[in-house]
């Protein structure tokens, strides 16, 4: 699985044409913020704040066409539903390493 | 309810199907004035009609002034018991041949 | 419309997200309000009221099902579609989102083909429904201004169409507060002689319609019974007033009836209105009386039948008239109540006193809520000895009679205009002013004409009516009509009209005089008067209609007397 589904970046970037920028920043900028709060609540173990963060976080990458980036965050979100707090730190390291490999992939999609 | 109507020569036959009362009132005014102009005689057929209120009693004075007022010729026939009756009451026969 | 420009609300957490929409509805041309949670969501509705609102489910400070709750609230009947933009996949969820208010779901990755479609098809709707309320309210508005003319109408109908002397002892009725709208009229007053004149009116067509012939029937009612004219009369001119002023197909189905104490009958006239009872005081058989006319304001004045049947009716007997209301009135289930219901009521009474109340209870349980007295009009009529009524206040001298009593008049036609001009309307129209002449119209137009005949023809031209005896003496007889009417000069007939009230009623004395050369009538014996001498023809006929006839002068003088009866109680 490719990091960003590159046709419907293309499609975003019709939508967005001289903001596409923009949103890209805004959303490196807030999903940065809340990847380090979710750092913060694995650590207190509060399952209901996890899920707030991880369902928002799948939303906005879902919308910046990052599918794989996504799924991960879906994941969290069903783990912290059913209160399996276990199998969540991992998954978050798994979504800190996807997060960068996105930045460098919608770093480059300026050459596209 | 329903009015259609056919003619023959100069005769205009109109049939009356159901409660001839008010709702009929546009269907039946266009079959007279809608029919051709060398119509000097009219059948109204009650067969099918079960009913009939003071407004269809008022249609009718309509299309006898229509007809000519007093010189008109303007026939009800095939009228059931409480059509009749309401014609007796009123004494449309006065005006109109009914059978 | 998709071509109009609506302001959006987008309601999302998610700055990025918020990018995205905003940049695909600004492209579709509409303006964007932007809300980061469900408290800013509510404010910005009440604030600005967007047209289409977008709403993200979760949202921190007031998710997007309680905004939505709050906003459709606020929103009250206006129309304003929520979006719902979700990445929640459960039916059950979806479902709720719905209940609160939502009208629509968009996914994440938002796809602008998608939301640009849902927009439009939601903005359709918007500008449908603006147009179903614009028509509302202006239905509504409509609807109030009727309302109020039909309350005025109500008001002047009340006035007239149920006054009169209803609160009788010997009448029983019920009229609904709302007759107005079911054309009914129930009239009542007493005439000059005593005896009562009940009218009983049911107009075609509801409302406004009905209620504007009630007025001129009412009036007229009213004004002749207090003259004393007699029911015939009334019937004839409210019949040509109704119809005059109705269109045609509007009538007016009827029923008059004089009751007389003193004659201890009554006599009814029936137009288009079904069967009324009589129910004597010691039988049980209902008699029938039937319409036998056409409805009032159908037939010309000259086609016109004001023939009565007259009913013997004595004291404990009674007279039932309603309107078709009771017969044609319907339960939930539509069946007709029908006479054969009425019938029974009659056969199971046992207490005459309450059948009244009887009658109107069945009609009620029968129709049940939905028709409770709208349409039932009913009246019992009863007999009284003429001691127990009260003696009729009317204001008059001389007598019972109103109306000019006391009269002379003299009218005199000369040359000219003898020749040419008719005197007999004019006349008549005057004569017509006594009530109680106006029956005898008929009889006074031919005596008038045979004396006008007489006085111009015979007396001021000479001609002898011998001439019209043979074919070719007619054609002389004009010849030398015309030429003596070239040369009438001078001539002239004069008419005295002399009216005065006696003790049972008046006398009309007419006297004609003209310039022509008279007869010798003294030689003529009364006994042998034949057809065609000097005066005509009409002689025996003039003779038949009034009191006395004599000559004077040289016989160019007549004087004819009529006297009339102030008719009975």
């Amino acid at each position: 699985m490719s990091t960003l589904n590159i046709a419907q970046v293309q499609e975003l970037k019709e939508i967005m044409e001289d903001a596409f920028d923009d949103l890209v920043a805004t959303y490196v900028q807030d999903s940065e913020d809340k990847l380090k709060l979710l750092k913060k609540e694995v650590e207190n173990a509060d399952h209901q704040a996890i899920c707030m963060l991880a369902h928002s976080l799948k939303g906005s990458s879902l919308n910046i066409c990052a599918e794989n980036l996504a799924l991960i965050f879906k994941q969290i979100e069903d783990s912290s539903r059913i209160n399996d707090l276990s199998s969540i730190e991992p998954l978050r390291l798994q979504a800190m390493s996807e997060f960068d490999a996105v930045k460098v992939e919608l770093g480059s999609t300026n050459t596209l | 309810m329903s009015v259609n109507s056919t003619s023959n020569g100069n005769e205009l036959v109109i049939n009356i199907e159901g409660r001839f009362d008010f709702s009929a009132h546009q269907e039946f005014r266009d079959a007279y004035e809608k029919a051709e102009t060398n119509i000097n005689s009219y059948v109204i057929n009650m067969a099918k009609a079960l009913y009939l209120d003071s407004s269809a009693l008022g249609m009718l004075l309509l299309l006898r002034d229509h007809a000519g007022g007093d010189s008109a010729n303007v026939q009800i026939t095939k009228c059931n018991q409480d059509v009749k009756k309401i014609l007796t009451i009123s004494n449309f026969e006065q005006l109109f041949k009914i059978d | 419309m998709e071509g109009s420009s609506y302001t959006i609300l987008i309601a999302d957490d998610n700055m990025s997200d918020r990018m995205i929409l905003t940049a695909i509805v600004k492209k579709m041309g509409h303006t964007v309000l932007s809300a980061a949670d469900g408290l800013e969501a509510v404010q910005q509705y009440t604030e600005k009221k967007p047209d289409i609102i977008l709403l993200d489910v979760m949202m921190p400070n007031m998710n997007g099902l309680q905004a939505a709750i709050e906003i459709k609230k606020i929103a009250g009947e206006d129309m304003v579609p929520i979006i719902f933009l979700t990445s929640l996949q459960d039916a059950n969820d979806l479902a709720k989102c719905l209940e609160s208010g939502g009208d629509d779901f968009l996914s994440k990755p938002y796809n602008p083909i998608i939301l640009t479609a849902k927009i439009n098809a939601f903005s359709r709707m918007l500008t449908m429904h603006n147009i179903l309320q614009q028509q509302k309210n202006l239905i509504s508005k409509n609807a109030d201004h009727l309302l109020n003319e039909q309350q005025v109408a109500k008001a002047v109908y009340d006035n007239v169409a149920h006054s009169g002397c209803l609160d009788l002892p010997n009448l029983k009725f019920l009229l609904s507060p709302f007759s107005v709208f079911n054309g009914d009229v129930l009239l009542a007053a007493r005439r000059p002689s005593g005896s009562v004149h009940i009218l009983l009116g049911d107009f075609t067509g509801h409302g406004l319609p009905a209620a504007i012939g009630a007025m001129p029937l009412a009036e007229i009612f009213y004004g002749m019974t207090a003259k004393g004219f007699l029911m015939e009369d009334i019937l004839r001119e409210i019949n040509s007033k109704l119809k005059t002023i109705l269109p045609i197909g509007y009538f007016c189905c009827a029923c008059m009836a004089t009751l007389s104490f003193r004659k201890k009958n009554i006599e009814v006239w029936m137009g288009g209105l079904p069967d009324y009872y009589v129910l004597r005081k010691d039988q049980d058989e209902v008699e029938h009386i039937v319409s036998t006319h056409l409805p009032l304001g159908v037939l010309s004045s000259q086609a016109f039948d004001a023939t009565t049947q007259n009913i013997a009716f004595d004291v404990g007997d009674k007279f039932y008239m309603w309107s078709d209301g009771i017969v044609e009135s319907r339960n939930d289930d539509g069946d007709l109540f029908g006479e054969e219901r009425l019938k029974q009521i009659f056969y199971n009474n046992k207490n005459r006193e309450s059948l009244f109340d009887e009658i109107v209870s069945k009609v009620n349980d029968f129709t049940g809520e939905s028709g409770k007295d709208d349409d039932t009009t009913i009246l019992e009529v009863g007999m009284l000895e003429e001691s127990e009524l009260g003696k009729v206040n009317i204001d008059l001298s001389g007598g019972s009679v109103s109306g000019p009593t006391d009269w002379k008049m003299e009218y005199t036609l000369r040359g000219e205009t003898l020749k040419s001009f008719n005197p007999l309307p004019v006349m008549l129209n005057i004569l017509n002013d006594v009530p109680s002449l106006r029956r005898l119209s008929g009889q006074l137009y031919t005596l008038m004409s045979e004396l006008f005949s007489n006085a111009f023809e015979h007396g001021v031209l000479g001609l002898s009516s011998d001439l019209k005896s043979s074919t070719d003496g007619f054609a002389k007889y004009y010849q030398l009509r015309s030429e003596r009417m070239d040369n009438i000069g001078k001539h002239t007939v004069c008419f005295i009209f002399d009216h005065i009230p006696t003790k049972s009623g008046g006398q009309l004395t007419i006297k004609v005089i003209d310039t022509g050369k008279g007869f010798d009538y003294k030689s003529i014996k009364s006994s042998n008067f034949k057809a065609d001498t000097y005066c005509g023809r009409g002689i025996p006929l003039i003779r038949s209609i009034s009191e006395s006839l004599k000559y004077s002068g040289n016989g160019n003088t007549v004087e004819v007397v009529l006297a009339w009866q102030a008719e009975e109680a």
